[in-house]
Parts: structure tokens; C-alpha cells; sequence
């Protein structure tokens, strides 16, 4: 072997051995002599295509038939037989001379024997020495997600899946050990069937809104075979720059030989929404109007002060004619139907496996118009063309329609709010009287109001268009060739492409279009690339040692472009999207485009000592085109060992203890997530224009260089125990990681006078550390009825360690508050930040109140016509705020932290994060004879939800628009008890638009994300009908949240900033679906 | 066999292929941006260079209407008041509520820091150009131009922050990232040198929106009449501005409007009163338009020509115009533009006076512009050089000359407003000045400085008293000496220990 060796580092000798070894190339022809029969049956049914390998005859084996029979002609009946199956134990069976050999197998408890995909290759659990998260397809689609991520959620241990809002085919975040980098991207790496892609989520909306969706929502669930989830540095050293994030590494269903299976799965369902909102009755919002707008006997038909009253002031009734209550919940939300299709053919012969699938899914939203629909396939073929030598191909492509609303909207005025707001604050009463900015429809009723700020949700429903269609697709074909026995060679080429097209409209009669006579905007990203990849993998065993080896060499190239063309002005009546022509105002089209490729060497030894010490070492050396020159190579090395202690005698003797491991790794790896070309000064385009000659164009620099750019790193420190008890019937994983990232991408502060804001360096260090958990038992394994219960639960905790000169810098999210988020060091990443509560001011704090009572009190404010008119002297020693000149009871107080006796932007805090303390999920799962129920519960505690909703949905400044129904209990002369300001409470306490903690609220919850009733039809039954299996099923999903969250739901984060997470603002809501499938297996 | 040897080999191949192919797989090569070493090959190149600098200076936070003018000149002072909800600090600026970490005041001095950025840039690449690629007359003149916009630049920050760092060139290094303060004198010396080379390079011709040495002499005027006052006191400058201001009217380019509301009528700019502004266009022009018209504006809907209702009109200063004066009902909209009123001072129209807006640059009914309106900001107009002229002669003739008067009442005489009466002695002729250039001149980002440059400040400060429900109260209670400029802004002195914050912040 070590003469191959020397060869492999020479490729020129290399391709010349090649060659010479596919001219020696000799077939193996085997001579029958002996035939074996029989069956394999386990778990009461006859097993179809168990593999069956003559133990001591290279490539001699067969299958069992969907009758679970088998025939083999062997040289001889002295062999020795292995029988082995998915999911159960293997048996060896030495023949001696039978020639009928009927096999029961036994159903396998623990996973240990189950193969798991690594980078660059696959080993048993059992041989595993990283820390890696399996998931099964089957697990994956007991929830029918939509997407895989939605999928993934609390089902692995350190992998944190925090939706960004509620609608269909709405994007999800994932952090596995949590967020690594500031400034360059904290997702995962993707690899789908070995083409690694970094799966930020996509913009769904071209043009307002903020609204996301993952990349990879194209890939149907139930596609999915397995998805391992990288966590630890040995595992993810082999993807070195992009391993930072861990790597979520998902194999696609394969055929397999014998299996022939032809399926058909199908649901349908309906959803509703899962949680209503609080808001002001259409009473209580006349009330709290008629408390803003008092009446006044001198304009008695005031636009505003008449709007519910009567000429003599008296309060118009609801059902009265001449104002129009309105429920917009009912309006716009609805029950919305779900269905599902999907058909799959696979199996395999001697020489060719094959599988292949077609999906259609449609999900209409439970807001009007918002729907997702994908057309999804998956090909997979894989061909022995000779002993030595296999081909594969695979092509997964599937195209998402997302139709919808806007939503995550990030302007709040000027007709730009998203639906949602518009939903719950578009006012719930239209009084008698029209106001002048104001529109109206045909009808007289009100399309928006405050110059189109607010604008009626229903039409902005109905008539504005948002949505859009992408094409998703990878396709990869392979060559593999054993070059002597356990030397494979194998070459990989592959490409994928994601288009994406949206397309908005908004109409001329409201909101955003109604100034311009209507937005029509078209976007279109395209990213594309290719993959190469050449990898020599050797697994030998000599005695106790075990090597598996893979060496390997890649080169990826990834390319995007942009396109967006907008045009205002639409003089022809439904003439917009299709005709852009038709517009009198083009606005300036912009592209973008760029491209960027890695080159990576790579290598990989597990050696096993026997089989009880085993040693992993990994290396990376990635260049790549995102860093400066001189700078664009690094690497990134791990080494990991792991001790089967179950195999040790004085383990192994303890009858409780089935098996035990100990695992401990450390290495590194890195993350180049960031766009391209950071590392040179450069000039950005604007425009300007002299006289009336027309705009000129115009160029200015933006960016300074930065010559030293290179890699962001990771380094990871992981130990880890796994145990299993009572024959693995309980099987516990335990795993402590520290992980430090430094040298980080930073977007560091400089002093503006250098005439930036920031500049691209690696300077700075991040911290995550924590503990995973995952237990699971095996409560009840009788023959009819069985329990199972899998719990898991992560702690991770995030902290800037390091930030180069500066100690914090402030982030501002998208919606009205101004640096609401701060990232500092020592806290975790992206905290809120702002001024913390005190309940209002309260007669109390003023001189003119000093000694008074209740009643007194009463009295002063009564000769006032409104309480917010009226101002007071605060006493000595109350605080005062920086940005108000004039108090009087009602309005907010905030903490004057620093004692300074003014609340100015030094008394601003943290307020709290959306790191939860802990998270994890409990699922447990029942079988009944054919009946299986499932119950799977998530949670999160100790996580705190930025409710940006309440900024507007709590303002008692502007009474336009609705309230939430803590406003209920809002301050008045007469309700003074309370911790929510008056009228005009908020206005005139100067918090513009700083944070408050009010808005921060305890995001924890407990969910019951999902309940699944199915039985399988009886065998005996469904063969009469010609069908081979069925299932039927009912599953709910969200079935109920338990928290104290008052907006929709805790499980929310809009926006595409990193470093803003937990914001809740504008966010569809989310649904409860109830769904009916079934699952039938044709011959 | 034979294809599985082709497949191997293509395979292989096709590997190879695409790393020869790609041999620059790992270089960056930017095509949606200039690359900045590679800029500046040609003339054509220089000029757009130069338009990046006027962009600059037009940036939001810079010398836009809503940068200086709103977050400087028209604040703390006697012409507006900010409401309650007045949000980003503008409230904070006009109650002298000033802290360094104010955003305001960081992204006033983070914008007037980016353009200095990108101006330098301009004069000191367009400088290095070799005379094969631009001959020396063009590069003259757009360094000349560049230079102006400088100095414009610096005389802001000057102004507003007093103690800055002076940076003259380009950055174009990590290393070059902290640079202390200069001392004020070296700030306006190296101001009058920018102009100085401005004036002594460029055309005359009113520019259409370009710098010439009419506006290059303006602005040295005004550099100078500045320089008399806080922080320098240098009254040797009456002189030096007195002559500027002379080769200005002097030089036949400019004169008065016969209408004052012609000079702010967006269909009507590029007029031979505006000396140098800063240019807009829009709706819908890449988005250089401005919000000139919005932020000040009456009350009722933008698209009938409203406001944003989060500025409204000092009550004393509309009452310093006299009944007949054209410019009370130009700027001052007592009306609510949904109405029917065309004329602000219509007796029917007219609103509560506590609901009284700004409102000199008006946009038509009905319009399309919100945010985004083809307004310009006049920087300097032959107005303001007229006054600044009978003030400079003012002071250095100990007392007002027939040229004085006959100033200023070219001034009142267009609006129909009082004249001034000849026998007033230096100080008496001063304070009339400069309440005549608050009616002539108000909310165009003037005041404040004025207040300065005549060591009034406290005392107008002190004296405003606001009862309407719009002003979210009165500055006097706040103000102190100190804050007559704005503190550094906290996070520079964090980053760069060198920088020393103004005494008494």
C-alpha cells in the first residue's frame, strides 16, 4: 500500500496507473455448485430485500424478494452466510451443507450498527468519533412540513430552528451550537447529496416587506433519507472554511436492490389561525377616541370630535347608520385548505438501483391570497457497470409559486405597513363623518387613512399583487472505481441553479402606489454554480486495526445575478405587472451580479484500535476568491478520539451497561461567509443633477481596502459520552462543547473621520459553549403495544468575547426604533437595547399634587377639557427625560439607571436577548397492533421576544388606529393604578424612537407542535385489493402554545439582520393544521 | 470497458478543464463596482468623480436641506419649534438637550466626515492624473470645483463642532485612521486657501448647480464674516469679506428676483439669485430628490402640498413681520392646503395660530413627491450676500452708510416691508439687521450662525417663550454658553482617544 500511496501524490503517474489498471482489469466469474433457498422474515413480516453476503467470496450475495425468498449459488456448502437489514440485528449463519436456510432476523434496538454520512464518506454510529446529529426521513416527515428545516426543529440536540413568522413556506434560521460570527453569516453549511451550498434564507418580497423562505424549500421532505447534522470540529473540520456553522449533510432516498416499491402519499388538510391577538373591542376603540377628541360645543362637526358623536355631543350608538363597524380579522383571515401528493417509484436489481419521486404541494395561508406550491422531483440512479466500477446520476428539482401579503413590512408610514398591522390597527369603526386625507371606495367606505398610512386591509389584500416563483435545482452524476480491494477512486461533477422571479404591484387607489399612480416591480435573482470533486478513499483492516482513509481534492464555483425593474404611473386600467411598458415613470433598472470559487485539499484517517480506541484526524486546506492576495489560503485541522468503554471487560461485565462510549475532539474550522470583493477600495454609483440637464452620473468611494483579509476561525472543543442502559432500551448522549471564533470577519467600527463607518477585518472573538442531552427509552417493547420516548435538550450559551477597539456597537432593526439592538462585549449576540420602564408618572411626583388624595387629585384634573392638554411640576428627586420639556401624570417613566436625575440615552440597558436559557423537544411515540400515535412537544425557555408590534398597537398618540387591549387599562384621571400610560403618554415622554422594555416580553413556551393517530391497514385485507401497504393517518399540528406572549407567537424572528433575532414586527401569524393522509404501497 | 475508460477519463478531464479554465478561480474581479486603483484613466473618469463629490456634499446628514440646515441652523434658535413628537433628536437639538451620544449629532458628523472623505479623494486623485490622461485646464477646474465643495464642507463642521480633526487628504489605509483635532484657525485658513484657489480658477456664470468664482467669492465672503465672530472674533476680517462681497455684486452675474416667492418656486431655479445650491431632482430620479418641501410644509396631505406636521412656525417671529410684508404669508402657511386657500393669510382659511407651519418652498396641489421632491437648497443667494455686505459695512465704518441702507431696502423693498429709516448707530442698525435677516432669511439653515457671529445666542435663546401646544416646550431652561457648539460626538472620542471632547459636555 505505501507505494500507492507515493503514487496518489503524483498525478500525472497517477492517471497512468489508472490506465494501466482498467487494461488489466480482469472479471471474477464465480462457478455454481451449491444452491441455498429460503426466507427471511423479522417483526412478524417477511423481510424484502435483505442483503445477503457470502462471507469469505468477494461480491457474492443476493437479495430477498417482495416474498422475502432468496436463492444463491455458492462454489460450495461449507460458507458462511450474513444476513443483513436495516433496522435489525445482522445474523451469521454458517451453513454446513443445508440447503434450505429459513432466517429470522432480530429487530434492532440500537443504532449503533445504523451508517451515518460523514463528510466525504459514511461510517457506522459505532465507529463515529464527532459529535453528529442523525435524523431519519421518517422522523423528519411525521410533521408534513413543508420545508426540511421546519422539519428539523427541536428534533436534534444543539440545533436551534427559530421560525421567522407563521405564513406558508415562511423561512427558518438555523444555528447549530449558535450564532459563530457577527458580521458574516451564521447559517449552516447545506450539502445535498454532496454539493455543499450555504443556504442563507431568500428575500421573498420585491418590494415591501421582509418576508423570507428558505432557498432549499424546492427539496420535498420526503425525498429525504437522512439528515446529519455536523456539529463538532471533527466533523466538520473536512468542510474547513465553511464548517464554522456547523453542516447539515442531507442524502436524498436511494433504491435499493430487491425493494421494488411503488407509493402513493397524499393529504389534505385545513388550517386556521393558532392564537387571536387582544385588541380593542369597536366599542372600547369609540371610547378611547372620544377620550382623545373630547366634544367641543364650538365646532360640534369637527372631523375628528364628531366623527361618533351626535350633533350635542352624545355618543352614537354602534348599531346606529351612520357608522360602520368592521371586523377585519373576519375579513381577511380565513380556515385555508392544505393538500399534498406524491408518488414514488424505487428498488434495485444486481446491477442498477434506482428511485425516483414526483411531489405537489399546495398550502393556501390562512391570510387571504398568501399560498405556497411547489412541483418537486428527485432521480436517482445508480448503475454497477462492472464489479469495480459505478455510475450515478441525480437530479432534484422542483419550482415554489409563493403567493402573499406583505408582511415583516419595514416602513410604517406612507401606505408601506404590512398587512398584518394594517389587520390589527386599521380602525375598527368608520365614524359619520369623511375625512380630507382620506380615501374611499365606490361604497364610501374607508380604503385608508393619514394620507394612506393606514390602509384597509381587506383591499390591500384583494388588490395588491405580491408574489413569486423560483426554480430550484442540483443535479450531480459520479463515477467510482475500486481500485484494489478497499481503494476506491471517485470523481464527482455536479452544478446547481436557483432562480427566483417576484413580482409587485401596488395599486393607484391606496397606500403605497396611490401617490405615484401605482408600483410595479420586478426582481429576479439567478445563482448557479459547479462542483468538482476527486476523492481516494482506502478502508483496510489488518488485524486489530482498522484504517478508513479519504484524500481529496475540490474546486466549487458559485456565481449570482440581479435584476430589478421598476415602473410608476399606470394610466391603463389593469394594465401593471405584464406591461411595464405601459408605465409613463421607468424607474432606473439595477442589476448586480458577482462570482466567487474555493479550491480545497482535503484529508481524512479513522483508525481503529481494536475496535475500542479509535482516532480521527481531519484536515482542510480551502483558498478561497473572498480574501485579499496572499491571504486566501488557510487551514483547518481537528483530531478526535473516542474509548468504546462497553467493550472493556469491566464495563462490559456490568449487566446494566449495553454499550458506553467517550468521545473528545478538537479542531477548527472556518467561515468566509461574506459577500464578495471586501478586501478592495472601491467605488459605488449615484447620480446627480446639474441645471436641467438631467441626472449625470456619479461615482463614490465606499469602501477602504483592507490587504490583510483572510479567514474567520472556529475553534472547537467537544466531549461527549454516550450510554446505553438495559440493552440500549435507554440510550443517553451527552456532549460539552466550547467553541471560539476569533479572528472574526468584523464590520469594525472606525472613526467616521477616516470617512467610513465601519471596515471589513478580522479582528474580535465570540464564544459559544453549552450542553446536549438526548435521552431515549424504550418504556414498553411488548408485541402489541409499544412506547417510546425521545427528549432532548440544549444549552448554549452565546458571549462577545472580544470586539478589537471598541467595547459594543449599537444595531438598528428594521420597523421605528433607532439602535434597538446592541452588540457588546460580554453580553450574547444582538441584545436588546433600550430604556427600561418605571410605569408612568403618577400624581405623586408633582409639586401640585404634594399631599393630596385620590379625590382631590380627581378634582384638579376635572377642570382640565383633557388631561393631556395640562402640565405640572415634577418634585425634586423625581427624573426627568432627556427629550420632553413638560410632564403631568400618565406619561411613561423610565428608570433613571445611572441616578443622574435625568433619563438620557446613558440610562439605556440591555433588556434582554432571544438566546433561551434552554431548549428541546419531547416526543413520544405509541404502537397498538396497526394503531401508532405520536405526540411530539417542543420548548424554549428563558428567550425574551422583542413585540415591536406594541410600538403602534400601544401609541395613544395617534388615535387612528386601533389598540391592543392592554390599553384597556391605560392611566386616566380616574385609573391611576395602572402601568400603562394615557393619552398621549407615550408622545410626550420623549422616547421617539428608543426602545422601551415594555415591548420586551418573555418569549418562553411550551408546544405541542404535533399529534399523529394512524393505523395500518391489515396485510390480508389490502392484498384482496391488489395493494402491498396502507396507512391512514390524522395529525394536528401547533395544536396549542403554552406562554405568556401576548402577540401571536414566541417562535419568531423577522428580518434578515443577524444581529437583530427575536423581532417580532409585523409577522404573519401562525396556523393550527388539522390534516387526514394516506400513505399506500402499490406491488 | 472501453466507455469506462473514456468516462474516467472525461471525467478527469473535464476536472482539469474547468481548473485551467478558471486558473482565476480564486481572484477577485469586481464588475459591479469601480475598483478603485483602476479608476481615474481618463478625463470622462475625473468628471464623474467629481459629480461623486457633489453627491456627497447633497447626502442626507450633510448639506441637504434635513443635514445641517435642519440639525444645526434651524436649531435651538427662534424660528421653529419642535412638537412632541418631533422624533431623531431635532426636539433634543431645539431644547439644548444635548448629549454626545445623540444619533443626531453622530450622524451629522459621520456624513460631513464621508463626503470630506470622498472630496479629498477627488482632489487628490484627480491631482495625481498625468497630462496625458486630462489636460491641465479640465483638472484645474474639477480640482478647483472638488476644492470648493471642501471648503463648504469644512466651514459646516467647523462651525458646528468648532474643534475638529482637519484631514486633507484621502484615506487610504488602516493605518490612517486617527487623526486628532486641529485648532479652528488652521481649520478656516486651510477653508479661505480652498477658496481662494476656487475663486482664482473658476469661471463666473451663475453654474447651474456647478461652484464658480462667483460662488467661490460669496462663500470666502461669508467664510470671513464668520471668522469676525465665535469662536475666532477676528475683526480684521470685516475688511477681507467686505471685498469679497464687493467683487460678487460687482460682477454683474447676480441680482435680486423682482418676487420673492420666485426664488424658491421649484420650476424656476438656476436663478440669477442663487448664488450656489444644492441641487434636487425628482419624484422618481434615482432617488435624488429631496424632502425640502415636506418637512416644512402646511398642514393637510403631501400630495396637496402638506407637511409632515413635526416643525411649526415661532409665534415671534410672525409677528415680526409687518401686516404688508410678502414674506409673512410666503413663509408662514396658516392655512390647511385640503381647503380650498390658496393664500396662506386668507382671514377664511386660516387655522389656530399654534397649528402654524413652516412654509418657503412650496409644492403644488396636487403632487407626487413625498420624500422625494425636485426642490433645491439655495446654500448661498444674492439676499443673504446683500445683508451680509450692510453688515460688514456696518461694522467697519463704526455705524450704517447711505450703501447700508440702500442694502438692506433693496431687501425690504421687494416684500413691501418697512423700510429702514436712516440715523440708527452701529448697534441700533445691528439688531435690525438681524431681524431683518431672520424675516428674509429664516429656515434656511442661517440662523444660528447669525446668532453666533452677532453674540446674540443666549439672549434670543433665553427669550424665546412658546405656550402653544406645538412647541414641546422652551429652550431657554437648557441652554449654556457651552452649547453654542455640539459635542463630539461619543463614540469618535471612544474609538480615537486623541480626540479631546468641548469643554463642558
Amino acid at each position: 500500500m505505501k507505494n500507492h500511496n507515493q503514487l496518489y501524490f503524483h498525478p500525472r503517474k497517477f492517471k497512468l496507473f489508472l490506465m494501466l489498471f482498467f487494461i488489466s482489469f480482469i472479471s471474477a466469474n464465480v462457478f455454481a455448485q451449491f444452491k441455498v433457498t429460503g426466507k427471511v422474515s423479522g417483526d412478524n413480516e417477511l423481510l424484502i430485500g435483505v442483503s445477503i453476503l457470502a462471507k469469505d467470496l468477494v461480491g457474492v450475495g443476493t437479495t430477498t424478494d417482495v416474498d422475502g425468498n432468496y436463492e444463491l449459488d455458492l462454489p460450495d456448502g461449507n460458507q458462511t452466510l450474513i444476513f443483513s437489514y436495516t433496522g435489525f440485528t445482522p445474523k451469521t449463519i454458517e451453513l454446513n451443507g443445508q440447503t434450505t436456510v429459513d432466517v429470522v432476523l432480530e429487530l434492532n434496538l440500537n443504532t449503533l450498527d445504523d451508517v451515518v454520512v460523514v463528510g466525504y464518506g459514511k461510517v457506522s454510529r459505532r465507529d463515529l468519533t464527532g459529535s453528529i446529529s442523525s435524523i431519519k426521513g421518517e422522523e423528519l416527515t411525521k410533521i408534513q412540513s413543508i420545508s426540511f428545516e421546519q422539519g428539523l426543529a427541536a428534533r436534534a440536540p444543539g440545533v436551534q430552528v427559530i421560525s421567522s413568522e407563521g405564513g406558508p413556506g415562511a423561512g427558518v434560521k438555523i444555528r447549530v451550537r449558535g450564532g459563530t460570527s457577527i458580521n458574516a453569516s451564521n447559517d449552516p453549511l447545506y450539502v445535498i447529496d454532496g454539493f455543499p451550498i450555504q443556504g442563507s434564507n431568500q428575500a421573498t418580497n420585491v418590494g415591501l416587506g421582509n418576508s423570507s423562505s428558505s432557498p432549499l424549500a424546492s427539496i420535498d421532505p420526503n425525498d429525504i433519507e437522512s439528515i446529519e447534522v455536523l456539529k463538532d470540529a471533527s466533523a466538520t473540520a473536512i468542510y474547513g472554511s465553511r464548517g464554522a456553522n456547523g453542516v447539515v449533510i442531507i442524502t436524498t432516498k436511494s433504491g435499493q436492490k430487491g425493494k421494488a416499491e411503488t407509493n402513493f402519499e397524499t393529504y389534505f388538510g385545513v388550517s386556521e389561525l393558532a392564537r387571536k391577538l387582544d385588541l380593542l373591542s369597536p366599542q372600547e376603540y369609540v371610547d378611547y377616541w372620544n377620550e382623545y377628541f373630547p366634544y367641543n360645543p364650538n365646532d360640534p362637526n369637527n372631523q375628528y370630535s364628531a366623527q361618533y358623536r351626535d350633533e350635542l355631543g352624545n355618543l352614537i350608538p354602534l348599531d346606529d347608520a351612520r357608522i360602520t363597524p368592521f371586523n377585519w380579522g373576519n375579513e381577511v383571515f380565513r380556515n385555508s385548505p392544505i393538500q399534498s401528493y406524491r408518488v414514488s417509484v424505487s428498488g434495485g436489481t444486481d446491477k442498477t438501483n434506482y428511485a425516483g419521486s414526483f411531489n405537489y404541494i399546495d398550502q393556501q395561508g390562512i391570510v387571504n391570497t398568501s399560498e405556497f406550491k411547489r412541483f418537486g422531483g428527485n432521480i436517482k440512479i445508480d448503475q454497477k457497470v462492472s464489479d469495480k466500477f459505478k455510475l450515478g446520476f441525480n437530479l432534484n428539482a422542483g419550482i415554489t409559486d409563493r403567493g402573499g401579503i406583505i408582511s415583516a413590512a419595514s416602513e410604517g408610514r406612507n401606505g408601506q405597513n404590512g398587512v398584518i398591522t394594517n389587520i390589527t390597527l386599521f380602525t375598527p369603526v368608520q365614524g359619520q363623518i369623511r375625512y380630507a386625507d382620506a380615501t374611499y371606495d365606490e361604497n364610501g367606505l374607508l380604503l385608508s387613512t393619514r394620507d394612506g398610512d393606514v390602509v384597509n386591509p381587506k383591499s390591500l389584500v384583494d388588490k395588491t399583487v405580491n408574489t413569486n416563483r423560483t426554480l430550484n435545482a442540483f443535479t450531480n452524476v459520479y463515477g467510482e472505481y475500486q481500485l484494489a480491494e478497499g481503494l476506491t477512486f471517485r470523481s464527482s461533477f455536479g452544478a446547481n441553479i436557483n432562480i427566483f422571479k417576484g413580482k409587485a404591484w401596488f395599486p393607484s387607489d391606496f397606500g403605497w402606489g396611490r401617490n405615484v399612480n401605482g408600483i410595479a416591480i420586478i426582481g429576479t435573482n439567478q445563482n448557479s454554480g459547479w462542483l468538482n470533486e476527486n476523492t481516494l478513499s482506502y478502508v483496510k483492516k489488518v488485524g486489530n486495526h482498522g484504517f478508513n482513509a479519504v484524500l481529496g481534492y475540490t474546486t466549487q464555483y458559485s456565481q449570482f445575478e440581479t435584476l430589478r425593474a421598476e415602473s410608476n404611473d399606470f394610466p391603463v386600467p389593469n394594465i401593471n405587472l405584464d406591461a411595464l411598458g405601459s408605465a409613463l415613470a421607468a424607474q432606473t433598472n439595477r442589476t448586480n451580479a458577482g462570482e466567487s470559487g474555493l479550491r480545497s485539499y482535503l484529508g481524512r484517517v479513522n483508525y481503529t484500535l481494536n475496535e475500542k480506541y479509535l482516532f480521527t484526524v481531519t484536515g482542510r486546506y480551502d483558498g478561497s476568491s473572498k480574501f485579499a492576495k496572499g491571504k486566501k489560503y488557510g487551514l483547518f485541522p481537528s483530531a478526535a478520539f473516542a474509548w468504546r468503554l462497553g467493550e472493556e471487560k469491566f464495563i462490559a461485565d456490568v449487566d446494566a451497561i449495553s454499550s458506553a462510549k467517550f468521545r473528545v475532539s478538537y479542531g477548527q474550522s472556518g467561515n468566509q461567509s461574506i459577500p464578495n470583493d471586501f478586501s478592495i477600495s472601491s467605488y459605488g454609483f449615484a447620480n446627480y443633477g446639474f441645471g436641467n440637464t438631467g441626472q449625470q452620473s456619479a461615482v463614490f468611494l465606499n469602501r477602504l481596502d483592507n490587504p490583510d483579509l483572510s479567514w474567520e476561525t472556529t475553534a472547537q472543543f467537544d466531549i461527549g459520552f454516550e450510554l446505553g442502559l438495559f440493552k440500549d432500551r435507554v440510550y443517553l448522549n451527552f456532549d460539552y462543547y466550547q467553541k471560539n471564533t476569533f479572528d472574526l470577519l468584523l464590520a469594525v467600527p472606525v472613526p467616521f473621520t477616516s470617512g467610513f463607518r465601519t471596515s471589513f477585518q478580522n479582528l474580535g472573538e465570540v464564544e459559544n459553549k453549552g450542553v446536549e442531552l438526548s435521552i431515549s427509552t424504550r418504556n414498553i417493547t411488548g408485541k402489541k403495544f409499544s412506547w417510546d420516548t425521545n427528549f432532548n435538550i440544549s444549552f448554549n450559551k452565546n458571549e462577545v468575547l472580544n470586539l478589537g477597539d471598541a467595547e459594543e456597537f449599537l444595531v438598528s432593526s428594521i420597523g421605528e426604533h433607532r439602535n434597538d439592538y446592541i452588540v457588546r462585549v460580554g453580553e450574547s449576540i444582538g441584545s436588546y437595547y433600550g430604556f427600561v420602564n418605571d410605569g408612568v408618572y403618577s400624581y405623586n411626583d408633582f409639586v401640585e399634587f404634594e399631599g393630596l388624595g385620590q379625590a382631590e387629585s380627581e378634582a384638579i384634573m376635572a377642570d382640565f377639557d383633557r388631561a393631556q392638554d395640562t402640565w405640572f411640576t415634577l418634585k425634586e428627586g423625581v427624573p426627568s427625560k432627556l427629550g420632553a420639556a413638560r410632564f403631568r401624570p400618565g406619561m411613561i417613566k423610565l428608570k433613571d439607571i445611572n441616578g443622574d436625575g435625568i433619563v438620557d440615552p446613558d440610562d439605556r440597558t440591555i433588556l434582554g436577548s432571544s438566546q433561551p436559557d434552554h431548549y428541546g423537544s419531547v416526543t413520544n411515540n405509541f404502537s397498538y397492533g396497526p394503531i401508532d400515535l405520536s405526540v411530539f412537544m417542543t420548548w424554549s425557555v428563558g428567550n425574551e421576544v422583542y413585540n415591536n408590534n406594541l410600538t403602534r398597537g400601544m401609541s395613544t398618540a395617534i388615535p387612528f388606529f386601533n389598540k391592543y387591549g392592554v390599553i384597556r387599562d391605560r392611566w386616566s384621571p380616574t385609573n391611576t393604578d395602572t402601568d400603562v400610560w394615557g393619552v398621549w403618554g407615550e408622545g410626550d415622554s420623549g422616547i421617539g424612537d428608543d426602545l422601551q422594555s415594555y415591548y420586551i416580553e418573555d418569549g418562553s413556551y411550551l408546544r405541542i407542535a404535533n399529534l399523529t393517530l394512524g393505523y395500518r391497514f391489515p396485510k390480508d385485507l389490502l392484498q384482496k385489493v391488489g395493494i402491498a401497504s396502507a396507512r391512514a393517518y390524522v395529525g394536528i399540528d401547533n395544536i396549542h402554545v403554552f406562554t405568556n406572549y401576548t402577540g401571536f407567537d414566541p417562535d419568531v424572528s423577522v428580518g434578515f439582520n443577524q444581529l437583530t433575532p427575536g423581532l417580532d414586527w409585523d409577522a404573519y401569524p401562525k396556523m393550527r393544521t388539522y390534516r387526514v393522509g394516506i400513505n399506500v404501497g402499490l406491488k | 470497458m472501453k466507455n469506462l475508460k473514456y468516462f474516467l477519463c472525461t471525467m478527469l478531464l473535464a476536472g482539469t478543464l474547468l481548473y485551467s479554465c478558471k486558473s482565476d478561480l480564486l481572484e477577485e474581479k469586481p464588475t459591479n463596482v469601480i475598483v478603485a486603483s483602476e479608476f481615474f484613466k481618463t478625463a470622462a473618469d475625473a468628471e464623474i468623480a467629481l459629480n461623486g463629490a457633489y453627491n456627497a456634499m447633497q447626502g442626507e446628514w450633510v448639506l441637504d436641506f434635513l443635514g445641517m440646515p435642519v440639525h444645526w441652523g434651524n436649531k435651538g434658535v427662534d424660528e421653529l419649534n419642535s412638537p412632541n413628537w418631533a422624533a431623531g433628536g431635532r426636539k433634543e437639538l431645539q431644547l439644548y438637550q444635548i448629549t454626545s451620544n445623540m444619533g443626531a449629532i453622530e450622524d451629522l458628523w459621520a456624513g460631513h466626515y464621508e463626503a470630506i472623505n470622498v472630496v479629498n479623494g477627488v482632489v487628490d486623485r484627480v491631482s495625481e492624473m498625468s497630462e496625458e490622461l486630462i489636460d491641465q485646464e479640465q483638472k484645474d477646474r474639477i480640482v478647483a470645483e472638488a476644492r470648493f465643495i471642501r471648503a463648504m464642507l469644512y466651514f459646516s463642521t467647523v462651525k458646528i463642532w468648532e474643534n475638529i480633526p482637519l484631514i486633507k487628504n484621502e484615506t487610504r489605509s488602516l493605518n490612517d485612521l486617527f487623526v486628532g483635532q486641529a485648532l479652528p484657525d488652521d481649520v478656516y485658513a486651510f477653508i479661505i486657501e480652498d477658496l481662494q484657489y476656487a475663486e482664482a480658477t473658476l469661471e463666473e456664470g451663475q453654474g447651474e448647480g456647478r461652484a464658480t468664482k462667483g460662488a467661490a467669492a460669496a462663500l470666502l465672503g461669508k467664510v470671513y464674516l464668520q471668522m469676525t465672530g465665535h469662536p475666532l472674533n477676528q475683526n480684521d476680517k470685516f475688511g477681507l469679506a467686505i471685498t469679497q462681497f464687493e467683487k460678487v455684486i460687482g460682477s454683474g452675474t447676480y441680482g435680486l428676483l423682482p418676487e420673492y416667492a420666485d426664488v424658491f418656486d421649484y420650476q424656476n431655479e438656476d436663478n440669477i439669485e442663487t448664488i450656489f445650491a444644492v441641487k434636487f431632482d425628482g419624484p422618481a430620479m434615482n432617488g435624488d430628490g429631496s424632502s425640502v418641501g415636506s418637512y416644512m410644509g402646511p398642514n393637510g396631505s403631501q400630495e396637496n402640498g402638506g407637511g409632515w406636521g413635526t416643525e411649526f412656525v415661532n409665534q415671534e417671529l410672525v409677528s415680526s413681520y409687518d401686516d404688508n410684508d410678502v414674506r409673512l404669508c410666503h413663509n408662514v402657511a396658516k392655512h390647511n392646503v385640503n381647503t380650498n386657500c390658496i393664500d396662506s393669510c386668507d382671514p377664511n382659511c386660516q387655522l389656530g395660530a399654534c397649528a402654524w407651519r413652516p412654509w418657503k418652498w412650496h409644492k403644488p396641489k396636487p403632487n407626487t413627491f413625498l420624500y422625494d421632491s425636485p426642490i433645491d437648497m439655495i446654500y448661498i443667494r444674492y439676499a443673504d450676500i446683500l445683508l451680509s455686505y450692510a453688515e460688514a459695512l456696518n461694522r467697519t465704518e463704526g455705524g450704517p452708510s447711505s450703501v447700508a441702507y440702500g442694502l438692506v431696502n433693496q431687501i425690504t423693498s421687494r416684500s413691501n416691508a418697512p423700510e429702514f429709516e436712516e440715523g440708527m448707530d452701529m448697534e441700533t442698525f445691528a439688531d435690525a439687521l438681524l431681524r431683518e435677516r431672520r424675516r428674509e432669511l429664516c429656515f434656511e439653515g442661517h440662523r444660528k450662525d447669525d446668532l453666533i457671529r452677532f453674540g446674540k445666542l443666549e439672549e434670543i435663546v433665553m427669550a424665546i417663550n412658546e405656550t402653544c401646544w406645538s412647541s414641546a416646550g422652551n429652550p431657554g431652561p437648557e441652554y449654556q454658553d457651552f452649547k453654542k457648539r455640539y459635542p463630539i460626538p461619543q463614540r469618535e472620542i471612544d474609538l480615537n482617544s486623541t480626540l479631546k471632547q468641548n469643554d463642558g459636555y
